[in-house]
């Protein structure tokens, strides 16, 4: 469609825009506009405001604002630029009463409260992303108190914004090879093999009967998706020596250790470097005599 | 508190930032002149057809408060990148170029008055809240705050804009209008492609002498003016397409440039052909040789007409 400017013109005096030369507000409506270029109507929606903010990737935002909801004559108006739906009420309720009940969403689904959400089931839940699961946004949930999260990032290991779940059972065989291990391992002496006593080997099979105890009976992980081990080292070529064998008799005597105090030597300690002139004589610590 | 309540000053600062607005007031349209002059003389235009002044006085009667209309006053919105913002100046920008607005224009008063306030507050570019606060006390003041719209038409980002309007007002103020929306892409294949149209009209492609190809248009400018209003509309139209991340602006960016009937960028074409070019109610005082140009300009724009796809 052509415009000309004898049309543009009596549109820009019909709203008085060329008596005052100063810019004024634009209009709400589009009622003298003189060109008509085919566009998105404001939806009226005679609602009251969204009630809270959400909390998205850590940060608060408005909902009206998330929503293209902007202040229009006598409620909300859609600028969200494509039709949308929106239930605002006191309460409201989604029930399938045979089937499914399902949510979908091109962009995203997105859940939110700004108290808490809930989602139960009879049997099972499964969270599933094909992406991955990940739990918390990093550093951005409120801790208790005036606890805050640590400025430095760990050491040895730096901070990384998500580490990988540990798997429970792999854990759990894990440290049950580890104390197997220590309980067969043989201790080489100068006088042959030494094993651990025996009641050092009860307390590690003390250890080895709470292992179970570490894993859950309810919630679980995905135990198929899981880091490779490194490649296993080579296996010693040689070993030790067979026990040593010592032939002989051992003539003295023993005294059991003494538990009296360590005698004191009766000679005053000195500093050496008292004689030196350069000596820069301090303040004696908690009245140790030094010189 | 709202993103658009604006920040609170300490009765010192405020008292600082008041005084130096009170020199930097009473000398704005020299500091104006001043700042286009410099983007006459980089642009290579060496003998306007129209007067530095009267079209800073146009500037200021015409475009700066459409433009100011357009970007509000103060807003402080966590999700806008540009950050804090007092009458469509971002305060990065407001940091950078304060000094060559006021120091580098050489002009002894305003110069003294924005060297002792840096030396005072020596620290405001790094401290964002202070940085913030003297922005929006500064840019009150509506002429103050209309000099980074002359220093940006004055720029050779935009083309300098400014020169171009010495040839004819219109297109320099589309041009810069395009760019402060866009940003200085807007010349380019990804967004409204102006070269495009240029080249058709014999622009060499060289950026440095866009606005001397403008200057030498003649009569030719007011209809390559219209082919550019219909580029960025179809642009617009192309980018803004219902269920797109940008349809949510389609209302707002034709708002601003056409549907407004009283401060679009075709109205304010209209504006600035009867009130500058025809000087239909006499409120500049032009010599002979930039009357005769205005109103050849003026018989052109009559010609005007947008053509828009339905």
């Amino acid at each position: 469609m052509n415009y000309s400017y004898e049309q543009l013109k009596q549109g820009l005096e019909s709203r008085g825009g060329l008596s005052s030369v100063q810019g004024t507000a634009p209009a709400a409506s589009a009622e003298a506009v003189a060109i008509n270029i085919p566009e998105l109507e404001p939806v009226e929606l005679p609602m009251e405001d969204l009630s809270y903010t959400t909390n998205i990737q850590g940060s608060q935002q408005d909902l009206n604002l998330l929503l293209s909801l902007k202040d229009g004559n006598g409620g909300k108006q859609n600028n969200y630029g494509s039709s949308q739906l929106i239930l605002n009420s006191d309460r409201v309720i989604l029930n399938s009463r045979a089937d499914y009940l399902m949510l979908f969403g091109e962009k995203g689904v997105a859940i939110s409260s700004p108290n808490h959400v809930n989602i139960d089931a009879d049997e099972s839940v499964t969270i599933f992303g094909d992406g991955g699961l990940f739990l918390g946004v990093p550093g951005k949930g409120t801790l208790q108190g005036n606890q805050k999260p640590p400025k430095t990032k760990g050491d040895p290991t730096v901070d990384g914004n998500y580490e990988p779940l540990v798997l429970g059972t792999k854990l759990a065989n894990l440290i049950e090879d580890l104390l197997v291990i220590i309980k067969n391992a043989t201790i080489l002496t100068p006088v042959g093999k030494g094993y651990f006593r025996e009641d050092t080997m009860y307390e590690l099979a003390c250890l080895q009967a709470r292992i179970p105890e570490i894993l859950s009976t309810y919630g679980y992980i995905d135990g198929i998706s899981h880091e490779v081990p490194d490649p296993q080292p080579q296996p010693p070529s040689t070993l030790a020596p067979e026990e040593t064998t010592v032939v002989g008799t051992v003539v003295g005597t023993s005294t059991a250790p003494t538990t009296s105090s360590p005698s004191v030597p009766t000679q005053q300690v000195t500093n050496p470097l008292a004689d030196n002139n350069t000596f820069f004589n301090t303040q004696t610590l908690y009245n140790d005599p030094l010189d | 508190m709202s993103y658009t309540t604006p920040p609170t000053l300490n009765p010192n600062l405020k008292r600082d930032v008041d005084v130096m607005a009170s020199v930097f007031a009473s000398n704005v349209d020299l500091i104006a002149q001043t700042l286009a002059n410099g983007a006459l003389k980089n642009s290579g235009v060496s003998t306007p057809k129209v007067s530095v002044s009267k079209l800073v006085q146009l500037l200021n009667n015409v475009v700066i408060p459409v433009i100011q209309l357009w970007e509000g006053a103060w807003s402080d919105h966590p999700n806008d990148s540009g950050g804090a913002t007092m009458r469509g100046v971002i305060l990065k920008t407001f940091k950078e170029t304060f000094n060559q607005i006021f120091i580098d224009t050489n002009i002894q008063a305003v110069k003294s008055a924005a060297q002792s306030f840096n030396a005072r507050y020596p620290n405001w570019r790094k401290d964002d809240t202070l940085g913030k606060q003297i922005l929006y006390e500064l840019n009150k003041n509506e002429r103050i705050a209309g000099l980074w719209i002359i220093l940006f038409f004055s720029s050779k980002a935009c083309r300098y804009p400014l020169a171009v309007m010495t040839e004819d007002p219109f297109l320099g103020f589309f041009m810069a209008e395009c760019c402060w929306a866009t940003g200085p892409g807007v010349y380019g294949p990804n967004r409204c492609n102006f070269d495009q149209v240029a080249k058709q009209y014999g622009w060499n492609g060289q950026s440095s002498s866009f606005a001397l190809f403008c200057v030498n248009l003649g009569p030719r400018s007011a209809e390559f003016a219209s082919k550019l209003v219909e580029k960025r509309v179809q642009w617009i139209m192309r980018i803004s397409a219902p269920g797109s991340k940008n349809a949510v602006f389609r209302k707002g960016w034709l708002n601003r440039l056409v549907n407004d009937s009283k401060n679009s960028n075709i109205a304010t074409l209209i504006k600035i052909n009867e009130l500058f070019n025809l000087n239909s109610k006499n409120m500049y005082a032009f010599n002979s040789n930039e009357s005769q140009h205005l109103k050849l300009k003026g018989q052109a724009y009559k010609t005007f007409s947008l053509n828009i796809p339905t």
